[in-house]
């Protein structure tokens, strides 16, 4: 039994009607700590909250970033969720997913409780730009195709815009569009508590899996509930915790952090759109200053942003001594970039222990490990060329090549960290590099629908244990003294500002960006550039046609090598000696893949390698072979008939 | 600030070279914003860095409604 604090038991006394269940979830007194122990949905949270902190506001929208717009308080929330889980419950079945289809706002967060309200599974995704479709479209229509979704709620706008695709795409006409904005309060009378458990499914995550294979993870409301409660106690949350956010909604930090968790420890939230904080990064800090808020934090690209946009004079303005835990996650936590923060925002009241480096990912619902709040990021140095062999070799901090890894903090009890050869699938020794396995709460029950996928990931049992079963991370690291670094990743994913690329996506853009690339010969890996991941490519050039080529051919045939693929012959490329003609060609190639590559996903092409025909590194079975081509494109040893870099051609202009 | 489409061509033109390191001299006016790889985070900062220099707010996507230096240059010429 819990020691409930002296205003819950004083609660208990004037309520004598409220259900035991409410009595622990008491949200008193700074004293007592929050129990939601007791409640197993987050439908019970909320109905909680509503209860207990009817009128303080929960939500704010910061209009353009910065003008306080729409709120919503713990009451209001819960009318709207009744209202809109009213609507649903008229027209859909518990259990059947409803796609949520919004822009950045209370309306989403309105629908998300919703979908809960009724036991409908949300399927959160990012809009796509209908004035844009043949871009945004193909992810969208393939998630789609994979939730088998039997609604979709958005805004009367969004469904506007939707509905003038209809005739060219059957896929969107076919679907059932319900306007959430239109649903009337009164709807709210009709709302029946539905009979959910902590097995019932909340939401379907599409972070994972490329375009054309769309991953949704299955998080419950026990996995919600348990990593609250792993955030709660690692961040030290309460009531009087407040945060800011400009996170996609759509994501797993924007949404379990920053729509979820406030609600769980009956805080505030303030949200903003992505690109109001893209646009000006000041504005991010700016709210932070003007609510004082306590909580808010980013991918490290975020941090990186602010030095470099934050002006002298936009500094001179802030107050950031509120700001008690600064979180920085889902991309490599830089050393580097820490302390120019906390130096450089030390003027405003930045306090250095406020940083708070983190791992998670949205198979595990959100948050694996953090520091400890208030303490002061923990930093080692390892032999950056023994860590590529998998071994962890401490240095000196001064030693030139030592490479800084931040510790991404411990797990916390109830859960439960291995580091896992990749080769043996046995336990790693200390000091060895290896995947990181993860068994819990939090572990989400596996993809939308691809059980053999689920099981592989979710199901797996390092082979020298009996423990088990652990979810496969796809990211490498080891501990030290409890503490876990994260050092690469095993997937080939590519994450850049935060944003995971799958490189079969862009390398599928890349193949059919120009004529004189075939498909199945490009690779798209990242590498590390001075302390920011970057996109390079590369990619086989077929042979010239003769009338291409820009002095003539000797004629000889075409040659054959053991494999019986054919092999151009040095004339055909004159690689030695690049004629004009040919050098603005491969020009144009380069150009035509960084612009195909800029449109469709957004990303800064760093260098793009054109290939000699048959040379970029495959299996025997024909699979482009990445970590080869990355290995290759680092030391050099590419068989490369045009090398470009954005700014330039490699080594001219460098 | 009223600005001609001149000075805001020359404008952008520098602020994209320096974004990708492209020389300015190889930035066509005509050719879309994509061709020199600029990707969401530069494209949407770049209308932060305009409404800095012209003191007036602006679209945060305005780079993809008038996807070229020349497109966006002769729409930022028509505002008052």
């Amino acid at each position: 039994m819990y020691e409930l604090g002296p205003h819950v038991r004083q609660e208990q006394q004037n309520h004598d009607l409220l259900s035991e269940t409410k009595v622990l979830c008491g949200v008193g007194s700074q004293s007592t700590k929050s129990r939601t122990k007791g409640i197993s949905t987050f439908v019970g949270v909320l109905r909680c909250r509503a209860e207990r902190l009817a009128d303080k506001q929960v939500f704010c929208l910061l209009v353009d970033g910065e003008t306080e717009g729409d709120r919503l308080s713990y009451a209001e929330l819960d009318l709207r969720a009744r209202a809109i889980g009213a609507a649903l419950q008229s027209c859909a079945k518990m259990g059947q997913r409803a796609i949520l289809l919004y822009p950045s706002g209370l309306e989403f967060v309105s629908a998300f409780y919703g979908c809960m309200y009724a036991g409908v599974t949300a399927v959160p995704v990012y809009p796509p730009n209908f004035s844009r479709p043949q871009r945004t479209l193909p992810r969208f229509l393939s998630i789609l195709s994979d939730a088998q979704p039997s609604l979709v709620l958005t805004t009367s706008l969004i469904k506007s815009l939707a509905e003038k695709l209809y005739a060219e795409q059957p896929e969107l006409r076919a679907m059932c569009w319900l306007a959430t904005d239109l649903i009337s309060i009164e709807q709210s009378q009709d709302w029946v508590e539905p009979t959910i458990a902590e097995e019932t499914l909340a939401f379907l995550q599409y972070t994972s899996g490329s375009t054309s294979q769309p991953k949704g993870v299955m998080v419950t409301h026990k996995n919600l509930i348990c990593n609250a409660e792993i955030i709660k106690r690692a961040f030290n949350d309460s009531e009087e915790s407040s945060c800011v956010s400009w996170l996609p909604p759509y994501h797993d930090m924007g949404l379990v952090g920053h729509i979820l968790q406030p609600v769980y420890v009956g805080g505030s939230s303030f949200l903003m759109s992505p690109v109001d904080f893209l646009q000006r990064p000041f504005r991010w800090l700016q709210a932070i200053s003007r609510h004082q808020v306590t909580t808010s934090g980013g991918p490290n690209f975020a941090y990186e942003l602010c030095l470099r946009r934050i002006t002298d004079e936009q500094r001179s303005t802030l107050d950031l001594t509120s700001w008690r835990l600064a979180f920085s996650g889902a991309e490599p936590v830089r050393a580097e970039t820490l302390d120019r923060f906390a130096k450089v925002f030390a003027s405003c009241g930045f306090r250095r222990e406020a940083l708070y480096p983190c791992y998670g990912l949205a198979e595990a619902t959100l948050m694996v490990s953090g520091a400890v709040a208030g303490q002061p990021a923990l930093v080692e140095y390892a032999d950056p060329k023994a860590l590529e062999k998998g071994q962890v070799v401490f240095t000196d901090e001064n030693t030139n090549t030592a490479r800084a890894l931040v510790s991404c903090g411990r797990s916390p009890l109830e859960q439960q960290i291995v580091i896992v050869d990749v080769d043996s699938l046995t336990e790693c020794e200390p000091q060895r590099v290896g995947e990181i396995w993860v068994k819990g709460g939090s572990v989400a029950q596996g993809y939308w629908q691809k059980a053999e996928e689920s099981e592989r990931t979710f199901q797996a049992r390092p082979l020298n244990t009996d423990k088990g079963p652990f979810l496969r991370t796809g990211d490498l690291g080891f501990m030290k003294d409890g503490e876990l670094f994260v050092t690469g990743r095993l997937k080939d994913l590519i994450v850049i500002d935060g944003r995971n690329h799958y490189p079969q996506d862009i390398e599928l853009t890349v193949d059919s960006s120009h004529t004189a690339l075939s498909y199945g010969c490009s690779a798209a890996f990242s590498v590390d550039i001075d302390g920011k991941e970057r996109l390079v490519v590369l990619a086989e050039v077929r042979r010239f046609n003769r009338q291409d080529q820009a002095t003539g051919s000797d004629g000889t045939p075409r040659q054959s090598d053991l494999s019986g693929r054919e092999v151009p012959s040095e004339s055909v490329y004159q690689v030695r000696e690049i004629g004009l003609r040919q050098s603005l060609d491969m020009k144009e190639v380069s150009g035509a893949i960084i612009q195909a590559v800029a449109e469709n996903h957004d990303l800064h092409t760093h260098a793009v390698l054109l290939l000699k025909a048959g040379s970029i590194p495959k299996t025997s079975s024909g699979k482009i072979q990445r970590h080869a081509c990355r290995a290759g494109f680092l030391a050099n040893t590419l068989d490369v008939v045009f090398p470009f870099k954005n700014s330039g051609l490699l080594g001219n202009s460098e | 600030m009223k600005l001609k489409a001149d000075n805001l061509e020359a404008w952008l033109v520098a602020k994209i070279s320096s974004l990708t390191g492209i020389q300015a001299k190889e930035i066509s006016v005509d050719q879309p914003f994509a061709h020199f790889g600029l990707d969401s985070v530069a494209a949407v900062s770049l209308s932060g860095e305009l409404e800095d220099w012209l003191g007036r707010k602006l679209s945060p996507t305005l780079v993809y409604d008038y996807p070229s230096v020349k497109a966006l240059a002769d729409y930022l010429a028509t505002l008052d």
